[in-house]
């Protein structure tokens, strides 16, 4: 008799053991019968990734919450560690005279980025849609900046931006002499604060357009062609019918991909770190790059932690506002 | 195993366990005479291992000697060394996860006075400094006072990268400029001097070159003797917050007018190795940097427009001169063993090793005077005649002072270098973010809160 076979017992011996007129103490068919019951077997198969989230998301996020409340430092034994409140955070929101500047630069970064990915993204969706020869190739294409380990491509783009050997500059100084009008530095992409910000920011957008393309594709992919020809035939043109069928066909999708963006490029920390170390005059600080140096450089860990803190209740909305959503489209 | 099937090995477990008694006994009980006295090098654990951290030099020669002592090290005393190396930037994130997470490399080098952030949780070296010190001679006192903290050194003084101006002869003289030929004891060069003829250069199309970006070396190298040369200091000798002054301002008006009229704008956006691809490439005429520029010209070979050897038209010349004095800062290097490491006795040996002469100076000539010694001793070393064009580095070696000065460079002095809060002060006004006055506010009030005033 399969498992799924015997039937509930309601806590009492199954009906195997009973029918064989076994008697024990401790009976573990009636806990595997509990099993059968669609509200435990739930939860046990949930198990292995509740632990999961708890090990390496709820811990870690509580233990940072915790140091945030402390003056932990680097090295610094707990039993010299003390509670110190909300100090860190006041300390940072009326004394850090970065703190702000790293919030800027935050909104910044997270808005233009996400912006012009969405933007990019759903137009090269529409034409990898179109695209019918060397369709597996060009896809395949267009995601490498994606897959490319971020590092790797970041360490080009810091050739790129370059001041005196970048290929943009180059050219734009060969354009200039072509032209007759004398010698052009160039802009300085990672030396003036507001190019700085400009320069990570497009990196971003580089790197996380394939994403949102894909994604989109995805989506294009699930509109019927008849719900096109049904709208041609009604006399819509063009942009009609990509507003009225394309957009409201892949929103679902949209949705979750431009939170999950939102959620990654304002923790970014990788294209900043390499690039400018959050300079010139810290002008290109993220929340993460910030807490990196207050952290592990500058060793002081409590005001770290605070300081990545302070990205959560954004990423927490963002995410709200998903689920929101997501379960008023169930409905 | 039996003895008898040890002795047909030619050595019998008693034997084994003789020798390693007196040579370990002698290493701990007796240090470096002892094991001398047992004539034999100490014996650690079978399979022991020994993991060095440290950077990656600039002066690539160097790190194959490194390499080299430690599988000579190794070999002598049945170890594996295993020595890793990193950009400088990455050693703090990397020292701290080890410290925090008590696992990690058993030997660190630090820079600046970075390792008193975590005083408390290395191994006191004195012993080894001290012996060091009294074999040797004094150490550099700047380099002492970024190892040592309370009277106890937490790191053994290695090395210093000395950094002066590096300047193209040829860009100068074309401009019409004297200096650095004109330089002497009694004539210097003055930051007034360098914004007026920097101007001409600038026009040229070669200005000065200098990084106020977030990074290790140069930005420190350049921003702490410039802000010292107007007297401008972050702390004074009773250690309080001293950067608002009069000084500072003018230290910043000025720095800002400097930028303008000579300095390359790009600098703001560089790391430690864009002045060095810059001036090499002929878009700078000077920079404050360390040997590795010209180093660079003369081992590949760098050939200017017309055919001759860069190397030839480089000149080393001490900082400018500022209402307060000359001031350098040429940034230590030091080694330090986290308490967590289960080889003490072995880093401090090795440490101890690596710090004879035989090994240091062998170490600093294949480097080819790139570093210079945290010794003074090493002032006479002949390996400045070997190098003789670096021999202005080795002249304004002594005139050195350290991170925090007039104050100490304990674990604060080190978070503002961390913070690049100095640095930033310079950068804020360079790239226009805000004015003279607004930096030393925005400097004085994070100098504040990381001091505590």
């Amino acid at each position: 008799m399969t498992l799924s076979k015997l039937p509930a017992t309601g806590g009492g011996e199954s009906d195997a053991v009973r029918l064989a007129g076994i008697r024990t103490g401790w009976r573990p068919q009636a806990a595997l019968g509990l099993l059968d019951r669609p509200g435990v077997l739930g939860y046990v198969l949930m198990l292995p990734a509740a632990f999961i989230i708890f090990a390496f998301i709820a811990y870690p996020f509580a233990w940072g919450v915790w140091m945030s409340l402390t003056n932990k430092e680097i090295g610094m034994p707990w039993s010299r560690v003390s509670f110190v409140g909300l100090r860190n955070y006041v300390v940072l929101w009326t004394r850090d005279g970065v703190f702000w500047d790293t919030v800027w630069n935050s909104f910044v970064y997270t808005a233009i980025a996400t912006a012009v990915k969405w933007v990019l993204g759903i137009w090269l969706a529409v034409l990898l849609n179109r695209v019918v020869r060397f369709k597996r190739l060009i896809r395949a294409a267009v995601l490498l900046p994606w897959i490319i380990p971020t590092v790797l491509s970041t360490i080009a783009f810091l050739w790129i931006f370059d001041p005196d050997f970048s290929v943009i500059n180059w050219t734009l100084r060969q354009f200039y002499v072509w032209m007759g009008w004398g010698y052009v530095k160039g802009p300085l992409w990672l030396g003036d604060p507001f190019l700085a910000l400009m320069s990570v920011t497009f990196v971003n957008i580089w790197r996380g357009t394939p994403f949102y393309a894909i994604a989109f594709l995805a989506g294009l992919q699930t509109i019927s062609p008849e719900l096109y020809e049904a709208a041609a035939i009604d006399g819509a043109g063009a942009w009609q019918r990509f507003r009225r069928v394309t957009l409201p066909g892949i929103k679902p999708i949209m949705v979750v991909v431009i939170v999950f963006s939102i959620v990654v490029t304002f923790s970014d920390f990788q294209i900043v770190y390499v690039l400018t170390r959050g300079g010139p005059a810290n002008s290109t600080h993220l929340f993460a790059t910030y807490a990196y140096q207050v952290a592990m450089v500058g060793t002081r860990l409590g005001l770290g932690a605070a300081i990545s803190l302070f990205m959560f209740p954004v990423l927490a909305l963002v995410i709200v506002f998903q689920l929101v959503y997501l379960r008023r489209e169930e409905r | 195993m039996t003895d008898q099937a040890d002795k047909q090995r030619g050595i019998t477990r008693r034997d084994f366990v003789k020798t390693a008694g007196l040579a370990t006994g002698a290493a701990a009980g007796l240090g470096l005479e002892g094991i001398l006295a047992a004539r034999k090098a100490p014996a650690y654990a079978q399979g022991a291992s020994l993991h060095f951290l440290l950077w990656k030099n600039f002066s690539p020669p160097a790190d194959v000697e490194i390499l080299r002592q430690g599988t000579e090290w190794g070999k002598q005393h049945n170890v594996n060394v295993k020595i890793e190396q990193i950009n400088a930037n990455d050693i703090p994130a990397r020292a701290s996860a080890a410290i925090e997470g008590k696992q990690g490399p058993d030997i660190i080098q630090f820079f600046h006075n970075w390792q008193n952030q975590y005083a408390d949780t290395l191994v006191d070296v004195t012993d080894i400094a001290a012996d060091i010190e009294s074999k040797y001679g004094g150490y550099v006192d700047y380099a002492k006072a970024h190892a040592m903290l309370g009277g106890r050194f937490n790191a053994v003084p290695h090395t210093i990268v000395p950094n002066i101006f590096v300047v193209r002869k040829s860009y100068l003289k074309a401009a019409g400029s004297d200096w650095p030929t004109t330089y002497t004891k009694t004539k210097k060069f003055t930051w007034e001097d360098l914004r007026r003829e920097g101007k001409k250069w600038k026009a040229a199309g070669h200005p000065v070159g200098q990084t106020v970006g977030h990074t290790f070396g140069d930005a420190v190298d350049f921003t702490y003797p410039y802000l010292w040369s107007f007297g401008a200091v972050e702390r004074d000798e009773r250690g309080r917050v001293a950067i608002g002054s009069k000084q500072c301002l003018e230290a910043l008006k000025f720095f800002k007018a400097l930028w303008d009229d000579a300095m390359d704008p790009a600098g703001a956006g560089w790391d430690d190795s864009s002045n060095n691809r810059a001036f090499l490439s002929g878009a700078i005429a000077a920079t404050n940097n360390a040997p590795s520029i010209y180093l660079t010209a003369s081992n590949n070979v760098i050939l200017d427009d017309k055919g001759e050897p860069v190397a030839n038209d480089i000149g080393h010349v001490p900082n400018p001169e500022g209402p307060a004095g000359v001031f350098h800062y040429h940034y230590s290097q030091q080694l330090a063993i986290p308490k967590y490491s289960k080889n003490v006795q072995a880093a401090k040996e090795f440490i101890r090793w690596l710090m004879d002469k035989d090994q240091l100076s062998k170490y600093l000539r294949r480097g080819q005077a790139y570093q210079a010694a945290g010794l003074k001793v090493y002032l006479k070393d002949i390996m400045w005649d070997m190098f003789p064009a670096l021999k202005p580095f080795r002249d304004h070696l002594l005139e050195g002072r350290n991170v925090g000065w007039k104050g100490s460079s304990d674990a604060k002095a080190a978070r503002v270098v961390q913070n690049y809060v100095l640095i930033d002060m310079l950068a804020n006004v360079a790239t226009g973010k805000m004015s003279p006055e607004e930096s030393l506010k925005w400097g004085e009030s994070q100098l504040n809160a990381i001091y505590g005033g």
